[in-house]
C-alpha cells in the first residue's frame, strides 16, 4: 500500500521528519501564523492535565441540587445500577458546597477555591462518556482512544502530525506525578506503532530528568567533547561515503540533537531562577503543593521552549493511602486531599500562561479516567464507585468558547442526557484546534490506516469559538 | 447525504465545462513510460483508492469500478474511461484534482503523480482489461490463489545467476534497464552473514579464518557453520517472538510477572533444530492435542497465551478472556495467514472477502480452552522425575513380589473401608464485597477468578435441605484455570484457610442468627506446621503459620490450614470436615452463612502474594461423626469401578495408595516418601488446555462481548482453501492442520516474505501483515511464489530458505549506492544493491557486548533483569514497587533476547530503538532515529561497561603499538580494519587523551573503571592511563553508525 502523505515524509527519509521539525522550528521563531496540517490551526501546543483514579463530576464541576433532595434514597428509574466494584448504596448529595463564579456563573465546588476564580476562562464538557470503568483501560482510552495497550497516545499523534517546535527538546514531554505513575505506566504515553521518535519522554522531577541524559560522571567534559567531535566527524564521513542514504544523515542529526538536549535540559528543569512571586503563584513555597507545583512551573517553561505536547499528571496509581482520585472509601477525605494539591498550582499555571500571552495559541485540557457514581459504594458508606456513563472535563485556550459549559448529565449525574461527548469526539476536537483533520491523520499499520479516533469521532462544534 | 454524491450532483455541469480537450494538459502528471498490466498495476490502485465507494458493497453515483463492464459504462456522470485518450478521460481529471469541485478520492490521500501516470499510461495504451479480471471477484485476488512454481525467466546475464532467486531479480532489473551491483568485499559479506544469521558480529578470529580460507566453498561453509550455531536460533526466534507478542508480564494495571520463558526457549530450539514450519505452527496452535503430546509440544501452545491479562479490581474475567481471544485471532491473522482478519471482529471486511460470521467461525476453533498454567520441567528435571518414578516403581514392585497375596490383602482392606456419609452439596451465593469473582460451576463448586485480594473473607450463603446438620465439608478442587491446576490461587496453586466459621438461622427468622460453634476438624491432609513463606509477607512482622486443619477453627487469624504437600503432590484436591458442637436444626430449614477467612496472603494484591482458595465446594451431612475422607479423589474413583473392570494402571494407582496405609511397610513407605521429597520444583508456563465441553460461539454485535447474536459452528473462511477433511471436528488441531495445509494460498508466502523482509528491510510484499486486496502487489510476484513453493517442497525447512537467500548473488551484492541510484529506487525494492540497515534494538546491544568481549553467550533460561536505570522500576516511575533487582555476575551481559520484557515498563534501551512491546502481534518493526538513541549509546550503563571492557581488552590483547591496538578495537566493532585517515583521527584522539592523563588532568583510574574507588583492580599488565585513554576511543567506536549498521 502506498504510504500516506505524512507517512511518506517520515518513511521516505528519516531525515524528512527532522527536516519538518526544523521547518516548524523556523515557523515558531519567525512568529509566522500558526499553520495546521490540514486547515489553519487555533493552537500550536497542548498541555493535557490528567487526574487518574476518576474525579467525581458531581462533587467538582457538575452541580446536582437534585442529589441533595434525594440524599440517602435508593436510585430509581435508571435501570439496574451499574457499579464497578461493590454493592450500590443510596444516592449521596455532594458533601462540598457549590457556588457560581465569575461572569459566566460556572458552578465549582469549594474543592477548588483558586480554580473557581478562573472559571471565565474555562470551557466545561459535562457530557463525557468513557468505554471502560477500569482504571487502566480507561486511562488508555483517554490517552490513545483505545482501551488496550499498543496504540499511540494523543501526544504521539500530535508529534507525528506536526513535528517538533524546537530543536533540542522532545516534541512530547510527560511529567509524571512525583508520587507515582498512573495505572498502565509508560504505556499511557507510548508511541504504539508510530516510530519511537514520537514517544512521550517522561521527565523525572528529581535527579537526571531523562535517563542517560548526563554523561557518566567518570568522563570529564573535555573527553566528552573530544569523543563527540570525532564521533560526529566519523559518522559524517560514513554518511557522506554513502550519498543518498538519508537515514544516516538523520542519525548524524540525532547525535546533534542529543548534544543539545544534554546542554539545555538541565537548565530547563532548574527552577531556581524563577522569582519568588512565581514560585508562590505555583504553590512551590508550600509543602503540600510543592511537588505538583514544580511540575506545573516546568510545564510553562517547556511550553515556552517549544515543546509541542505536555502531559502533566496529577496522581499515580499505587499507594496507601491513595495517591489519586479513586475515592472508593471516602469522597471527602480523598477529594479534599487531592484537590488541595491540585488547585493552587494548576490555577497558577493557567494564570501564568495567560499573563505571558501563551494561551493565545495553547490548548489546555483537563482530563480524568471517568466520573464517580452519584450513589455511595456500599450502603451507608461515604465513598463513590467508578462511573463511566457521565463525567466532566474542561478545556481552555485558543479557539474555544471561554466561560462556557457544554452538554448535560441527568438530574443526578448518572447518565448523559444532552450532547454526549465521547473520548473520540474530544480527541477529534483537540486535533481540530491544532489544524488537523482527525480523519486524515493516518498511519498504516496492520492492514489499516490507523487513526487516533479509530472509525469514530466528531468535532464538538458547540464548544468552538 | 453522502458528500460524494452531493459533489457529483452539483459538479456535473461544471465538470463538462472543465473537461479540457487539449492533447496534453501540463497540469497532468505525465504517463509512465512502460507497458502497463491491468491486474498488476491498475487494479491495486483502484482497490486501494476507489472500491470502498465504487466497489461491490457500495456504488456511489451508481458507479462501480471493480467490474469491467460497469467501469467502462460509468455511472450518473457518464463514461469515465476513454481508451487511448487519458487526457480526455474524466477519471484522470478526478484523480488529478483538475476540477475544483470534484476530486477523487474525496477523503484520504490523493493519488501520487506516479499512480496517475500509471492510470494514464494504461488508458493511453488502450485501457486493456483482461477478461480474467473483468469480474474483479475479490476471491480471485492473487494472494488467495495457491502459489504454483513459476518458470525461471530468461535474463541478460546468466553468469550472474547463483540460484533461481537471482533470475527473478535480474529479470526485473533487465526490464528496468538496471544492472546489479558488484559483490561486496569479503569482510562486509562475512559481517553481514553473521549479523543476519546469528545477530552477532564475527570475532576477529572468525574474520581472519574466513579471509585465509581461499577455497571455492569458503562462503558456503561459513553459511553452514552459522546455520549450525545456536545463536542462529536466538536471532530468528526474536523475529517470531515479535509476531507472537512475547512478553514476561501480564500488561495493564498490575502487570504481574508471568512465566513464559519455556515458550521462548521452545522457539529458539525449534529454529535450531529446523523444526519444519508446518509442524512449528501446528504445535503452537494445538501441540497439546497431538497424540501423546510431549511437554515441549504443550509449551508451544504458549503462543496463544501471550495475550495480555487484566486482573484489576472489579474486572469481569470474561471480558478480558474475550479481549485475549481477539488478540489471538489478530496474531493468527498477522503471523500466519497474512490477512487482516481483526477487522471482522466488528463487521464484514471492507476490502477482503471475509465476513464477520466467518471471523467467528474461525474464532470458534480457539474458543474451547482453559487458560492453563502448567508446571514444566527442564530436561535435567525431567530425567530426575523419571528416576524418582522408576525408583518408586521398583520399591512397589518389590513389595508386590515379596507379598504374593497382596491382591487379597488389598481386597480385604477395600472391603473394610467404612461407608461414606451422604453429603448434600450446598448451592451458595456470594455475599462478600472484595471484588474477587465467584463463578458457580455445574458441580456446585465455586471458581474464584479475576482480582485476587490477599487478606479478606469469602462469605457464601446457602439453604440446604438437610435437617439435622452434623457436619460441614469444604472441598478444595482442581481447575485448569487455576495456577498449576489449583486447588488454590497462589502462584503454585496452593492456598491457606485461616478461619472457617458458620452462622445459621431459620429461613423464616432472619433476624435471629446463631454462631455455630465448631468443635472438631479433620482433613485428608494438612502440611506440618511451618512459617508462612516469605512471598506472603504482610509487613506485620507477626509470626504466621500454616499447619493442620485444626488451625482453621482455632479462632486465630495467624494460623491456617495449609495444604502444601510439596512439589509433585501439592496440586491435588483436598477436603476438610468441620463438626458443630450441636447439630444445626431449624423448624423451617436453615440458612447457612459460610465464612472462609483468608489472612495468609501478602501485603500487596498487585503481586503474586495471594494465598486464596481457588475452587471450592461446600456440603452438609446429617451422618453421625462425619470425618474427612482420607482417600484421594482419584483413588475414590477407582474404588467405584468394579474390580474386574479396573485397568492395570488403575490397580497400580490403588496399590500406590493402599501400601501407604500398611503399617508393616513403614520402611518401604519411608523410602518412597524420601523419593517424593526429591521431586524438582520446576517452573510454570502459560498454555492452553482443551475443555471437555465446547463453548458456544456467537457472532458479537460490533465485537461487544455483552452482545452475542447468532451462534456459529467452527469453520474456515470461504475465500481461502477448504478443509482437507470437510468433516473434521471443531478442535484447534483441525485449525492448525488447515493453517499449514499445502493448499493454503497465504501461509508459505507470508512466511517467506517475512524472512525476506528481515534480510532486505522490505518484504517482496511491503505489507507483511496484509496480503489482501488492500496490499501492494509484490515487487517480484513470481519470486514470491517460487520461494513459497520451494519452501514447501523442501519440507517447510526454514534453514533451506536461509541457504537459498544468503547464497544468492542478490544477497551478496555490495550495498553501495550512488545518489542517482538512490533517487531511482529509494526503498531498494528492485534490489540492484544490498540493503544498508540499522540493526534491531537487541542487536545494537548485542554488538556492543560482543565487541567488548563481555557477552555471555549462554542459551536459554528465565528472563533477566538486565542493568537498567533503577528509577524506572520504583515509584514514581513504575506502577507499584516492582522489584527490578539488577542481575549480577555472569548473567549481567546476556543477549537482549533474555532481558525481561515488562509490558508497562519497557526496557528503555530497547524502546528507544523501536523494539516492540509485545502488546500485540508485530510483523514489521519501525526504524526511527531519535536523540534518545544517541543518549542511550553514549551514556547507558551497559554501553559504558562495554566501552571500558573494550578498552581493557584492547590494551591486553590488541598488540603492542597504537596502530595495532586501534586496529584491534576498530575490528572488534566493525570487522574491517580502519582506513589510513580513520587511523590517523583515532590516533590523534588517543594521543591527546594520553597527554591530558600524563598532565594529571584526568583521573585515569576512575575513567578506566567507572568508579571513584574501584572495587576490582585492573587486570595485570594493564596500566590505568592506557585503559583510560582507550576507554574514550572505545566509546567513540561503539557509537559509530557503522558499528550498528548491517551493510
Amino acid at each position: 500500500m502506498r504510504p500516506s502523505r505524512r507517512e511518506f515524509v517520515t518513511q521516505a527519509s528519516a531525515l524528512g521528519s527532522v527536516a519538518l521539525t526544523w521547518l516548524h522550528a523556523q515557523d515558531a521563531r519567525g512568529n509566522a501564523p500558526v499553520s495546521g496540517l490540514h486547515h489553519p490551526a487555533k493552537a500550536k501546543r497542548v498541555v493535557q492535565i490528567f487526574c487518574p483514579g476518576g474525579v467525581s463530576h458531581v462533587d467538582t464541576f457538575d452541580y446536582k441540587p437534585e442529589l441533595a433532595k434525594l440524599h440517602n434514597q435508593p436510585m430509581t428509574g435508571k435501570g439496574k445500577a451499574d457499579t464497578f466494584f461493590g454493592q450500590p448504596g443510596n444516592l449521596m448529595k455532594s458533601p462540598f458546597a457549590f457556588k457560581q463564579h465569575g461572569k459566566s456563573g460556572g458552578w465549582v465546588s469549594d474543592l477548588f477555591p483558586n480554580l473557581a476564580s478562573r472559571v471565565d476562562d474555562l470551557t466545561f464538557i459535562h457530557s463525557m462518556t468513557a468505554k471502560s470503568s477500569n482504571h487502566t483501560p480507561a486511562a488508555f482510552q483517554m490517552n490513545s482512544g483505545f482501551v488496550l495497550n499498543g496504540f499511540p497516545s494523543v501526544g504521539s499523534w500530535v508529534s507525528y502530525g506536526l513535528g517538533s517546535l524546537n530543536e533540542d527538546l522532545p516534541a512530547f514531554v510527560v511529567l509524571p506525578d512525583p508520587r507515582g505513575l498512573p495505572a498502565g505506566g509508560a504505556i499511557n504515553w507510548s508511541s504504539g506503532f508510530l516510530p519511537a521518535t514520537h514517544q512521550g519522554v517522561a521527565f523525572r522531577s528529581t535527579g537526571d530528568p531523562i535517563p542517560d541524559l548526563a554523561t557518566p560522571a567518570t568522563i570529564p567534559a573535555a573527553e566528552r567533547k573530544a569523543g563527540s567531535e570525532l564521533l560526529a566527524a566519523m559518522n559524517r564521513e560514513f554518511a557522506e561515503a554513502t550519498p543518498g542514504e538519508t537515514s544516516l544523515a538523520a542519525r548524524v542529526r540525532s547525535y546533534e540533537m542529543a548534544a543539545k538536549m544534554q546542554l539545555d535540559v538541565p537548565g530547563m528543569v532548574n527552577l531556581e531562577n524563577e522569582t519568588a512571586e512565581t514560585k508562590r503563584l505555583y504553590g512551590i513555597d508550600d509543602k503540600t503543593t510543592e511537588g505538583f507545583g514544580r511540575n506545573c512551573l516546568l510545564t510553562r517553561r517547556l511550553l515556552e521552549k517549544g515543546v509541542r505536547f505536555i502531559q502533566l499528571w496529577h496522581g499515580g496509581a499505587f499507594g496507601s493511602p491513595r495517591i489519586n482520585w479513586d475515592a472508593h472509601e471516602d469522597i471527602v477525605e480523598n477529594h479534599r486531599k487531592q484537590a488541595a494539591v491540585l488547585d493552587k498550582p494548576l490555577t497558577g499555571l493557567l494564570t501564568d500562561l495567560y499573563r505571558r500571552g501563551l494561551m493565545k495559541d495553547t490548548l489546555f485540557v483537563w482530563t480524568t479516567e471517568f466520573g464517580r457514581t452519584p450513589f455511595t459504594q456500599g450502603v451507608g458508606k461515604p465513598g463513590r464507585d467508578h462511573h463511566q456513563h457521565a463525567f466532566t472535563v474542561f478545556l481552555a485556550g485558543a479557539g474555544l468558547k471561554p466561560g462556557f459549559a457544554y452538554g448535560e448529565s441527568d438530574e443526578i449525574g448518572y447518565k448523559v442526557v444532552e450532547n454526549e461527548v465521547t473520548i473520540y469526539d474530544l480527541h477529534a476536537t483537540m486535533l481540530h484546534l491544532l489544524g488537523i483533520d482527525h480523519q486524515q491523520l493516518t498511519y498504516y499499520h496492520n492492514g489499516t490506516r490507523r487513526r487516533l479516533t479509530d472509525v469514530h469521532g466528531e468535532v464538538v462544534e458547540g464548544i468552538l469559538a | 447525504m453522502h458528500v460524494l454524491s452531493r459533489l457529483f450532483g452539483l459538479a456535473l455541469p461544471l465538470f463538462i465545462l472543465a473537461t479540457p480537450t487539449v492533447a496534453d494538459d501540463p497540469k497532468l502528471p505525465p504517463p509512465v513510460n512502460r507497458k502497463i498490466d491491468y491486474a498488476k498495476d491498475v487494479q491495486p490502485i483502484f482497490a486501494a483508492a476507489c472500491y470502498s465507494c465504487h466497489g461491490a458493497k457500495k456504488q456511489e453515483s451508481s458507479f462501480r469500478l471493480d467490474r469491467k463492464a460497469d467501469a467502462f459504462k460509468g455511472g450518473e456522470i457518464g463514461k469515465p474511461i476513454i481508451p487511448g485518450k487519458s487526457t480526455d478521460s474524466p477519471l484522470i481529471h478526478y484523480v488529478a484534482g483538475l476540477s475544483k469541485d470534484l476530486k477523487m478520492p474525496p477523503k484520504g490521500d490523493r493519488l501520487t503523480a506516479e499512480q496517475i501516470g500509471i492510470l494514464r499510461a494504461w488508458i493511453d495504451q488502450g485501457a486493456v482489461w483482461p477478461e480474467a479480471t473483468a469480474g474483479a471477484d475479490p476471491r480471485k485476488h492473487w494472494a488467495f490463489q495457491a502459489p504454483t512454481r513459476p518458470p525461471l525467466p530468461s535474463v541478460s546475464d546468466p553468469k550472474w545467476i547463483r540460484n533461481p532467486i537471482d533470475a527473478f531479480i535480474l529479470a526485473r532489473l533487465d526490464q528496468e534497464g538496471l544492472k546489479p551491483s558488484t559483490e561486496a568485499d569479503r569482510i562486509t559479506l562475512l559481517r553481514r552473514l553473521h549479523l543476519d544469521l546469528t545477530g552477532l558480529p564475527p570475532t576477529i578470529a572468525e574474520v581472519d579464518a574466513f579471509l585465509a580460507d581461499k577455497s571455492a566453498d569458503a562462503y558456503a561453509n561459513a553459511v553452514e557453520r552459522l546455520l549450525k550455531s545456536e545463536h542462529y536460533g536466538e536471532r530468528w526466534a526474536r523475529h517470531w517472538l515479535d509476531a507472537a507478542r512475547y512478553a514476561d508480564s501480564d500488561g495493564f494495571e498490575k502487570d504481574m510477572s508471568r512465566n513464559v520463558w519455556f515458550y521462548r526457549d521452545w522457539v529458539v530450539n525449534a529454529f535450531n533444530r529446523d523444526l519444519p514450519y508446518d509442524q512449528f505452527i501446528r504445535e503452537q496452535i494445538a501441540g497439546d492435542l497431538l497424540p501423546n503430546a510431549r511437554q515441549d509440544q504443550i509449551v508451544a501452545t504458549g503462543f496463544l497465551r501471550n495475550s495480555m491479562l487484566n486482573e484489576e479490581g472489579g474486572v469481569d474475567p470474561e471480558q478480558f478472556r474475550m479481549d485475549a481471544m481477539f488478540d489471538r485471532m489478530d496474531a493468527l491473522g498477522k503471523a500466519v495467514l497474512g490477512v487482516t482478519i481483526a477487522c471482522c471482529q466488528c463487521h464484514n471486511h471492507k476490502f477482503d472477502p471475509m465476513t464477520q460470521e466467518e471471523y467467528f467461525k474461525l474464532f470458534a476453533y480457539l474458543n474451547n480452552d482453559h487458560e492453563a498454567q502448567r508446571v514444566v520441567y527442564l530436561p535435567d528435571e525431567q530425567r530426575q522425575i523419571a528416576d524418582i518414578r522408576r525408583t518408586i516403581g521398583e520399591i512397589e514392585a518389590r513389595l508386590r513380589h515379596n507379598t504374593p497375596d497382596w491382591q487379597e490383602r488389598m481386597a480385604k482392606w477395600e472391603a473394610s473401608l467404612p461407608a461414606q456419609p451422604n453429603w448434600e452439596i450446598v448451592r451458595v451465593t456470594n455475599q462478600s464485597d472484595n471484588s474477587q469473582r465467584y463463578i458457580e460451576q455445574k458441580d456446585g463448586s465455586i471458581l474464584c477468578q479475576g482480582y485476587a485480594p490477599t487478606k479478606f473473607t469469602t462469605h457464601m450463603r446457602g439453604t440446604p435441605t438437610t435437617k439435622n446438620i452434623t457436619g460441614f465439608r469444604l472441598e478444595l478442587l482442581n481447575d485448569p484455570n487455576l495456577p498449576c491446576n489449583g486447588p488454590g490461587r497462589s502462584h503454585i496453586g496452593t492456598c491457606a484457610l485461616s478461619e472457617f466459621t458458620v452462622e445459621a438461622w431459620d429461613v423464616k427468622v432472619p433476624n435471629k442468627k446463631t454462631n455455630v460453634k465448631l468443635i472438631k476438624a479433620t482433613a485428608d491432609y494438612g502440611n506440618p506446621e511451618r512459617d508462612l513463606e516469605s512471598n506472603y509477607d504482610d509487613k506485620s512482622k507477626k509470626k504466621r503459620v500454616t499447619g493442620p486443619v485444626d488451625y482453621a477453627i482455632d479462632g486465630k487469624d495467624d494460623t491456617a490450614w495449609g495444604i502444601d504437600a510439596g512439589p509433585g503432590r501439592r496440586n491435588v484436591p483436598r477436603n476438610a470436615v468441620f463438626v458443630p458442637e450441636k447439630p444445626v436444626n431449624f423448624p423451617n430449614g436453615a440458612v447457612i452463612d459460610f465464612r472462609m477467612k483468608q489472612m495468609h496472603g501478602g501485603w500487596n494484591s498487585d503481586d503474586h502474594m495471594n494465598n486464596n482458595l481457588g475452587r471450592f465446594r461446600l456440603s452438609v451431612t446429617d451422618a453421625a461423626n462425619p470425618v474427612a475422607d482420607p482417600i484421594a479423589a482419584n483413588v475414590r474413583q477407582i474404588l467405584a469401578i468394579s474390580k474386574e473392570k479396573r485397568s492395570e494402571a488403575q490397580v497400580a494407582t490403588l496399590f500406590g495408595y493402599w501400601h501407604t496405609t500398611v503399617v508393616d511397610w513403614k520402611a518401604e513407605n519411608d523410602r518412597i516418601e524420601e523419593q517424593w521429597k526429591q521431586w524438582p520444583v520446576g517452573s510454570t508456563q502459560l498454555a492452553l488446555q482443551a475443555r471437555d465441553a465446547m463453548r458456544d460461539t456467537a457472532i458479537l454485535k460490533r465485537g461487544d462481548f455483552l452482545k452475542p447474536t447468532k451462534s456459529v459452528a467452527a469453520g474456515t473462511p470461504r475465500f481461502l482453501h477448504p478443509l482437507a477433511d470437510p468433516k473434521a471436528d471443531g478442535s484447534r488441531l483441525t485449525l492448525a492442520n488447515w493453517l499449514v495445509d499445502r493448499k493454503s494460498p497465504t501461509t508459505a508466502r507470508v512466511f517467506v516474505n517475512r524472512v525476506w523482509q528481515a534480510y532486505f528491510g522490505t518484504g517482496l510484499v511491503s505489507t507483511p501483515e496484509d496480503f489482501g486486496l488492500q496490499s501492494e502487489r509484490p515487487s517480484h510476484p513470481e519470486l514470491l511464489d517460487w520461494l513459497a513453493v520451494e519452501f514447501m517442497d523442501s519440507g517447510w525447512s526454514i534453514k533451506h530458505l536461509h541457504r537459498l537467500i544468503v547464497n544468492s548473488a542478490t544477497y551478496r551484492q555490495s550495498s553501495n549506492v550512488t545518489p542517482a541510484m538512490y533517487e531511482r529506487d529509494p526503498f531498494n525494492r528492485l534490489l540492484a544493491r544490498a540493503p544498508r540497515l540499522r540493526v534491531e534494538g537487541e542487536i545494537v546491544r548485542d554488538i556492543a557486548l560482543q565487541a567488548s568481549g563481555l557477552l555471555n553467550p549462554k542459551l536459554g533460561g528465565p528472563s533477566l533483569y538486565s542493568p537498567a536505570p533503577a528509577f524506572l522500576f520504583v515509584p514514581p516511575a513504575s506502577y507499584g514497587p516492582f522489584n527490578w533487582i539488577e542481575v549480577q555476575g555472569a548473567d549481567r551481559y546476556r543477549r537482549g533476547l533474555y532481558t525481561f520484557r515488562r509490558r508497562s515498563t519497557p526496557y528503555p534501551a530497547f524502546t528507544n530503538f523501536d523494539v516492540p512491546n509485545g502488546d500485540s502481534s508485530c510483523v514489521r518493526r519501525t526504524r526511527s532515529n531519535t536523540p534518545l538513541q544517541a543518549l542511550t549509546l553514549l551514556n547507558e550503563s551497559v554501553f559504558m561497561d562495554c566501552a571500558r571492557a573494550l578498552a581493557l581488552r584492547t590494551v591486553k590483547d590488541g598488540g603492542k603499538t597504537d596502530e595495532d591496538r586501534l586496529t584491534f578495537a576498530f575490528r572488534c566493532c566493525m570487522s574491517r580494519p580502519p582506513a589510513a585517515d580513520e587511523l590517523g583521527e583515532l590516533t590523534k584522539l588517543l594521543v591527546g587523551e594520553r597527554e591530558r592523563i600524563a598532565k594529571g588532568e584526568i583521573n585515569a583510574v576512575e575513567l578506566a573503571t567507572g568508579e571513584r574507588t574501584p572495587k576490582n583492580k585492573l587486570p595485570d599488565g594493564v596500566a590505568a592511563p592506557e585503559a583510560a585513554a582507550f576507554t574514550i576511543v572505545a566509546r567513540v567506536l561503539l557509537n559509530l553508525d557503522e558499528t550498528i549498521t548491517k551493510e
